[in-house]
């Protein structure tokens, strides 16, 4: 069976940290690679760049994607994503803090397979964040085999 | 005809002392016939039986008509109507009465061959009264003047005639003539004069100009309008009035009106210029009419200098722009702050966020992970920052909520209060199970609005009488409205019997952040109603409230009414 991993793209060091706690304790951790803006993000996809000798599977099980990003904002992550036939369907999760109608629904245009709000409370983002590595590693079957 | 004497009467046989008036009347030379009142014949002379070709003897005692019908071969005879109509005018007057000519045919006898002969008679008729002053007879006198009206029929008589009088007549004629030309001539030169003088003073500058270009005439206002005199206009061409570079357009215009002449304005949409004497331009509005004088066409040019007018709309059409410009320029203005305020909120709900999310975050991991290992109030000032973190998010929520309602699109649909409040209250009786509270909404409560918005605006307002009955003993909460028609602003009500405020604050019952309860007595942010009233006010309506400590509160609060239509439809 391939590898599954998890391709976090956060900025914010200590939601980065929070999130990683989180998908520790459900025992996912160790899946997770972690870039810290758009532009890392599209290079470790198409391994480009920094990212251009990466080991590891071809495309990740999912992006859990924030969208306030340096560089390349988050949007337009996806929508090269969506664009670029070798990641057209790798599933991606908008992990955000916005509850800004436009950001979901301009989310959802270019795309994206979820929409997850990242709870204030910290159990809640916590148990959200388990919840989303469970779901979309052991749940959810991938486009491709 | 004949009415000589006749001379066969022998006069010497007649006594001087007693003539004999018989032979006298019977014999004078005249034509008369002595008729009775009704009208028989009592005498007739010698000369009216000769010109009658009648005898005494057969004509004597006969009704007149009788012995003179109308020859009836002519069927427009008159004789006998006219004459009777005569002698019953003498009869009835007693006074003579003298007949016009008068066609009256005479019978001749058969001996001499009978039929009608052609007379023509100028009779005249006269009573004779008796004593009682009534008609004894009536003398009928006449000339025959069929020969006089034969000649005037071939006209020879006539010319001779009428002669002297064609003359008269003539020299009458001129006369007439003389005096209605005179009339007319002077009615003529008075409204020529009259003309003159609407022309010269015409407030209306105006030329008139004939068919080769020149000026024939120029009124005082034209004199003025062009800075030169009436004379020194008169006799020069029209285009020394028009710009130099408007001349061969103008030629070919002017040639073309004069095939075509018509009263009309002149240069229809375009601007026309005119330059005085000075040289001095002007933008000006030019009326052409055509007018025949001396049997020639000319025109008459009115000319009317639209510079004041035209600066008028100058300054009109600068203001219009510099107002547009600042009404833009406000607009931009706007727009940023309304942008910056987006922005602004937007990075309070990503930014501010986050760094919450660490504190609380990291507090409950801490708790989580090492909770045992801390001693004393370790854990106490951890539930601190934990509890702090989470009412400042809370507090980050209110406040973008309160500043998404001041931006956006407003919708306009028709939307049911009824059914949003007993959907808020059915929500919270669900939340808060514990909670007795009695409640009554009023059905059918519509507004127009947008739907997101008026539901903040009821969950705020139900969620504070909720809130404020917690400490009654029979919470009540209601939501009602008053009636109102199409078109108007409709008043909703939602009024609890909860612990009520002091109308001395009410003031600060919409202000951000103001609260008038104590935190431990009713927690809250004080966002709530600041938000509420944002958005009555967007939809153009307004909020208040009646309160007293104890009593409860009635938040009252308008938004445009639907018709019926809406209801139905919705």
């Amino acid at each position: 069976m391939k590898a599954k991993t998890i391709l976090l793209v956060e900025d914010n060091a200590q939601d980065e940290m929070l999130t990683l706690r989180a998908l520790r304790r459900v025992n996912l951790a160790n899946q997770v690679d972690v870039v810290r803006d758009g532009q890392q993000a599209l290079d470790y996809v198409f391994r480009e760049g920094e990212f251009a000798t990466r080991e590891g599977p071809d495309l990740p099980t999912v992006v859990l994607l924030d969208l306030n990003l340096p560089r390349i904002g988050g949007l337009e992550v996806l929508e090269r994503l969506r664009a670029d036939p070798r990641s057209r369907l790798v599933p991606v999760v908008i992990l955000t803090s916005s509850d800004e109608e436009r950001d979901r629904l301009g989310s959802y245009e270019h795309g994206a397979n979820s929409f997850v709000r990242k709870p204030l409370d910290f159990t809640e983002f916590a148990e959200t964040v388990a919840r989303l590595g469970v779901y979309w590693l052991a749940t959810n079957e991938p486009p491709w085999g | 005809m004949n009415a000589e004497p006749d001379a066969s009467q022998p006069l010497t046989r007649i006594p001087i002392d007693d003539p004999d008036f018989r032979v006298l009347f019977e014999s004078a030379p005249g034509l008369y016939l002595v008729l009775t009142p009704d009208l028989r014949i009592a005498a007739v002379s010698d000369s009216y039986a000769r010109a009658t070709m009648t005898q005494r003897k057969e004509i004597i005692g006969r009704d007149i008509f009788e012995v003179f019908p109308d020859n009836p071969e002519d069927p427009d005879a008159t004789g006998v109507r006219n004459l009777r109509a005569s002698l019953q005018r003498v009869l009835r007057n007693r006074t003579a009465d003298v007949m016009a000519v008068q066609k009256y045919d005479i019978r001749i006898p058969e001996e001499e061959g009978g039929g009608f002969a052609v007379r023509y008679w100028s009779p005249f008729n006269s009573p004779v009264l008796s004593a009682d002053g009534s008609v004894a007879y009536i003398i009928h006198r006449v000339e025959d003047v069929t020969e006089l009206v034969r000649l005037k029929q071939q006209g020879i008589e006539q010319s001779r005639l009428t002669e002297s009088l064609r003359e008269q007549v003539l020299r009458m004629e001129a006369e007439i003539y003389a005096r209605a030309k005179d009339t007319a001539e002077a009615a003529q030169r008075e409204s020529e004069a009259r003309a003159q003088l609407i022309f010269d003073t015409s407030p209306l500058a105006m030329l008139v100009v004939d068919s080769g270009g020149q000026i024939v005439q120029a009124n005082g206002r034209a004199a003025e309008l062009f800075r030169c005199p009436s004379e020194k206009l008169i006799g020069r061409p029209m285009d020394v009035l028009i710009p130099e570079r408007f001349h061969v357009r103008h030629q070919m215009l002017a040639s073309e009106y004069f095939r075509h002449p018509e009263p009309r304005a002149m240069g229809k949409g375009r601007d026309l210029h005119a330059v005085r004497a000075d040289g001095e331009e002007f933008p000006c509005e030019v009326s052409l009419g055509p007018v025949a004088i001396g049997g020639e066409l000319h025109v008459i040019v009115s000319v009317v200098d639209i510079t004041l007018r035209k600066r008028a709309e100058e300054e009109i059409r600068l203001l219009n722009a510099d107002l547009e410009r600042r009404v833009e320029e406000r607009t931009a203005e706007l727009q940023a702050a309304n942008q910056e305020l987006e922005s602004f909120a937007y990075a309070v709900s990503h930014d501010l966020r986050a760094p919450l999310r660490a504190m609380s975050g990291f507090s409950q991991a801490l708790m989580e992970d090492y909770g045992e290992r801390l001693e004393g109030e370790a854990r106490v000032y951890l539930d601190q920052i934990m509890l702090a973190s989470r009412r400042m998010g809370e507090l980050i929520d209110g406040l973008l909520q309160l500043s998404r309602c001041t931006r956006g699109e407003l919708g306009r649909d028709p939307v049911d209060l009824s059914a949003l409040a007993e959907r808020i209250l059915a929500e919270l009786t669900r939340v808060e199970p514990a909670r007795r509270v009695e409640w009554c909404v009023e059905p059918g409560l519509f507004a127009r609005g947008d739907v997101r918005m008026i539901e903040v605006v009821l969950r705020n307002l139900i969620g504070n009488a909720w809130k404020y009955t917690a400490g009654t003993d029979t919470p009540m909460i209601r939501v009602y409205a008053e009636q109102a028609s199409e078109g108007e602003y409709r008043r909703f009500y939602v009024a609890d019997n909860g612990a009520g405020f002091d109308m001395a604050h009410a003031g600060k019952l919409f202000q951000p952040f103001q609260r008038l309860h104590r935190q431990e007595e009713f927690p809250g942010l004080g966002i709530g109603l600041a938000t509420v009233q944002r958005i009555v006010h967007r939809h153009g309506g307004t909020i208040d409230a009646v309160s007293a400590p104890g009593q409860g509160a009635t938040f009252r609060f308008s938004l445009p009414a639907v018709g019926r239509g809406d209801e139905e439809i919705r």
